[in-house]
C-alpha cells in the first residue's frame, strides 16, 4: 500500500489549501448568523441635524435625480451641501436651479478639481450638523432613509450606520448581475457588522457623527478609496459601524466590462493599499476578529482569487490548446471522428472529489442567496428574466473579479500608480 | 468605544467543519477509487476471457481449415483490441488519480500490456492462417512530459482507425513502463528511442508520423489503390 497523498503534486496541495481557506473562511462567517444582532435603537425627541453631503464630478446626467431624491426626504432637521469638485459641464448650473427652489438649508461650494476626499472635506469644514451622510451623485435614496437610520446612533460609540445598498433599474445583464452581487454583499455586511467587522461605509449614504470624523482627522485625500481609508480609520480608533437591513438606498453600476473593470481595479486594489497601510491592526488582539479574520481575509482574498483564476485558467488553456494541436493533425476533421464515435463512459469516469467541492460550494451558495435576497427583502425576479444572469454570476462573475485582481498583481508588482 | 472580543469559539468549529467536509471528499475518493478498482479487475476477467476465446477461435481455425471463418476471427480480433484500449486508457487515467490502490492499478497496467503483445502475437499467427489483410501499427507513446507530440500521434491513429476500421489494427504500449521486460525487448528489436514512435508492419517511424506518411506505407500492404488511400487521406 502507497502512501496516501502520494500523487499529489504541489499545484494539488495548494489548490487544496486554497479550497480549504475558502471553505473555512465562508463557514467563519456563516457561523456569526447564529449570533445575536445587539445593536440597540432609540427614538429622538428631537431629531438630530444631519447634511447630506454630495461631492460631484461631471454629473449632469444624474444630479437632478439625485438632489430630487434627497429634498423628498422626510427628516425635520435636514440641510444639503453639494460640493462641485471641479466639473466641466453643467453640474454647476443644474445644482443652483435646485439650490433656488428648496426650501431647507441648501449650500452649494465649488473648488477646483481636487478630488473626492477633498470634496467631502470641504463640506465637512462647512457643515454644522451633529450628523451628515454622503451621498454619490448618481444614487437615489428612499424618502424615510434617515429617519430609518438614525436611531442606530443610540450609543455613542456608533460612528456610523449605513443602508442596505441597491441596484437601480439594472438595465442589462452586466447590471442585473451586479444586482445579485450587491445583494449578497449586503447579507455578508450584516454578518460582518454582528462581528464589529465593517470595513468599509460606502459613498452611497454612509451616515456619520460629524464631530467623530473630525476628531479622528477628516478624509485622506490622496486615497484611492476614501470611503475604506475611512472606516478602518473608525475601526483603528474602536468606534462601531453598523450595517441595517431596513432601509435602502439606490445607486447605478457600470454597464460595460470595462467600467466594471475600472471601478473594481480601484476597489481592490485600494482595499489591498488601506490593508497595508493598517497592518499593524491585523492578528492584534485588541482589535478582536476584525483584525484576525476581517481585516487579513481583503488580502488573503485577493491571493486566493489569484490563486484559484491562474490555476483554472492555465488549466483551461492548456486544455484549449492541446485540443487544438490534436485536431490540427487531422486538419479539423471533426466530422470523421464524430461519424464512428461510440459511447463509451462509465459513472466511474467522473470526478468525483471535485464534483463533491462543485456540489458543496454550489449548495451554499445557493442557501446564501436566498438568505441574501430575504435579508435584503428583494425579489430574485423583480426585474425580469434572470435564468441567465443568475448562470453568469454563479459561474462567470467570479472569474471575472478574479481576472481583476490577477491584473492588480500585475500592476502592484510594475509599480503602476492609481488615480481616483 | 467599542468592546472587541475574539470568538474563538468560531474559530475553532469553523476549523472543524472544514475538516470535516475535507475529510468527507477523501472517504469519498477512497470508496471511488476502491469502486473503480473492483470495475477494472472485472473489466480484466472479462478481457481474459476474450482473449482465451480468440485463442480458442484461432486453434479451431488453424485445425479445421475448411471450418474457418477468418472474417468473423478479425471482426472479434478488432471488438477485442478495442475494449482493451478503453480499458488500458481507464488503468493510465484511474491510476494517475489512486492513491492508496496505485500498486494494485499498476499490476494491472502491466497485464495489459501483456494482453496487448497476446494479441499481437496471435494476431501475427492468424494472418498466416488465414491470410488476412489487416494492417498492425505498434505505438510507442510516452506521458506528456516526455512526449511532445504524442496526444496528436494519438488523435491521428483514431481517425486512421475511423476510417479504415478492420483493416488497421492499433496495439498500444506505453514505451516508459519498463517493469514489463516485454516493452524493453520490443523497443530493442525496434529500435524505439524517442516518442511517439510507430512500428508499421514491421518498420519503424520516429517522431509524430503524419496521416499521409502511415497510408503511404499501409496502403499498398491493403491492397488499396493510390486513389482510394487519396480518399482516405481526405
Amino acid at each position: 500500500m502507497t502512501l496516501i497523498f502520494m500523487n499529489l503534486s504541489a499545484t494539488d496541495i495548494i489548490l487544496a489549501i486554497t479550497y480549504f481557506l475558502i471553505l473555512y473562511f465562508s463557514i467563519f462567517w456563516l457561523l456569526a448568523l447564529l449570533d445575536p444582532f445587539v445593536v440597540r435603537k432609540k427614538q429622538f425627541h428631537v431629531h438630530p441635524s444631519v447634511s447630506v453631503i454630495i461631492p460631484a464630478y461631471n454629473e449632469e446626467r444624474t444630479i437632478k435625480t439625485c438632489l430630487d431624491s434627497v429634498l423628498a426626504m422626510k427628516y425635520p432637521d435636514l440641510h444639503v451641501i453639494v460640493v462641485d469638485d471641479g466639473s466641466t459641464d453643467k453640474t454647476a448650473a443644474i445644482v443652483k436651479t435646485v439650490q433656488a427652489a428648496a426650501t431647507i438649508p441648501f449650500q452649494f461650494l465649488q473648488q477646483p478639481n481636487k478630488g473626492k476626499g477633498a470634496a467631502l472635506n470641504h463640506a465637512l469644514r462647512e457643515a454644522t450638523t451633529e450628523f451628515y451622510a454622503t451621498l454619490d451623485a448618481d444614487s437615489t435614496v428612499e424618502p424615510l432613509l434617515l429617519e430609518k437610520l438614525m436611531p442606530y446612533f443610540a450609543d455613542e460609540q456608533v460612528a456610523s450606520v449605513l443602508p442596505l445598498l441597491k441596484i437601480k433599474d439594472p438595465k442589462n445583464i452586466l447590471q442585473r448581475i451586479q444586482r445579485y452581487e450587491y445583494i449578497i454583499n449586503m447579507f455578508y455586511k450584516m454578518l460582518n457588522s454582528k462581528l464589529d467587522c465593517v470595513h468599509v461605509t460606502p459613498g452611497p449614504f454612509s451616515v456619520y457623527r460629524t464631530d467623530v470624523i473630525k476628531k479622528i482627522g477628516g478624509y485622506d485625500e490622496h486615497n484611492i478609496t476614501e470611503d475604506l481609508e475611512i472606516a478602518l480609520r473608525l475601526q483603528q480608533h474602536h468606534y462601531q459601524i453598523v450595517q441595517t437591513g431596513e432601509a435602502a438606498v439606490y445607486t447605478i453600476p457600470p454597464a460595460t466590462i470595462g467600467g466594471l473593470y475600472r471601478q473594481r481595479n480601484r476597489w481592490y486594489k485600494g482595499s489591498v493599499l488601506n490593508s497595508l497601510k493598517y497592518k499593524h491592526i491585523m492578528f492584534d488582539r485588541k482589535y478582536g476578529d476584525f483584525g484576525f479574520m476581517r481585516l487579513p481575509t481583503v488580502i488573503v482574498g485577493g491571493a486566493l482569487s489569484i490563486i484559484v483564476i491562474a490555476t483554472l485558467g492555465y488549466d483551461l488553456v492548456t486544455y484549449l490548446w492541446r485540443k487544438y494541436l490534436q485536431l490540427r493533425a487531422v486538419d479539423f476533421d471533426i466530422f470523421t471522428l464524430l461519424q464512428n464515435w461510440t459511447f463509451n463512459f462509465h459513472i466511474l469516469d467522473l470526478r468525483f472529489v471535485e464534483l463533491f467541492v462543485a456540489v458543496c460550494v454550489i449548495a451554499m451558495g445557493i442557501g446564501v442567496m436566498i438568505a441574501s435576497f430575504r435579508y435584503s427583502q428583494e425579489k430574485i425576479t423583480r426585474y425580469g428574466k434572470t435564468f441567465f444572469s443568475l448562470v453568469y454570476y454563479m459561474f462567470l462573475y467570479s472569474f471575472l473579479l478574479s481576472v481583476v485582481w490577477v491584473m492588480i498583481g500585475v500592476e502592484m508588482l510594475r509599480g503602476k500608480v492609481q488615480k481616483w | 468605544m467599542v468592546e472587541r472580543t475574539l470568538s474563538k469559539q468560531k474559530y475553532i468549529v469553523a476549523f472543524f467543519i472544514s475538516l470535516g467536509v475535507f475529510i468527507l471528499g477523501m472517504v469519498l475518493g477512497l470508496f471511488i477509487e476502491s469502486e473503480r478498482l473492483d470495475y477494472v479487475i472485472f473489466s480484466d476477467q472479462e478481457q481474459r476471457l476474450d482473449l482465451q476465446s480468440l485463442q480458442l477461435h484461432y486453434q479451431f481455425s488453424d485445425q479445421f481449415t475448411e471450418q474457418k471463418n477468418c472474417e468473423a476471427l478479425l471482426k472479434t480480433f478488432d471488438t477485442n483490441l478495442l475494449n482493451l484500449e478503453r480499458t488500458r486508457e481507464r488503468i493510465e487515467n484511474y491510476g494517475k488519480d489512486a492513491s492508496v490502490n496505485a500498486r494494485e492499478f499498476d499490476i494491472l497496467k502491466r497485464e495489459y500490456v501483456l494482453a496487448q503483445v497476446n494479441y499481437w502475437l496471435l494476431y501475427s499467427r492468424s494472418k498466416k492462417v488465414c491470410d488476412l489483410e489487416a494492417a498492425t501499427v505498434l505505438y510507442f507513446f510516452a506521458d506528456e512530459e516526455h512526449c511532445d507530440t504524442c496526444e496528436e500521434q494519438a488523435i491521428v491513429l483514431t481517425w486512421l482507425k475511423h476510417k479504415l476500421d478492420v483493416k488497421l489494427l492499433n496495439f498500444v504500449f506505453d514505451g516508459e513502463y519498463e517493469k514489463e521486460p516485454l516493452i524493453t525487448l520490443l523497443k530493442e528489436v525496434y529500435h524505439v528511442e524517442t516518442y511517439p514512435s510507430l512500428v508499421i508492419n514491421g518498420k519503424t517511424f520516429t517522431g509524430f508520423t503524419t496521416r499521409k506518411e502511415i497510408l503511404d506505407h499501409i496502403c499498398p500492404s491493403l491492397n488499396l489503390s493510390i486513389d482510394e488511400c487519396t480518399n482516405v487521406a481526405g
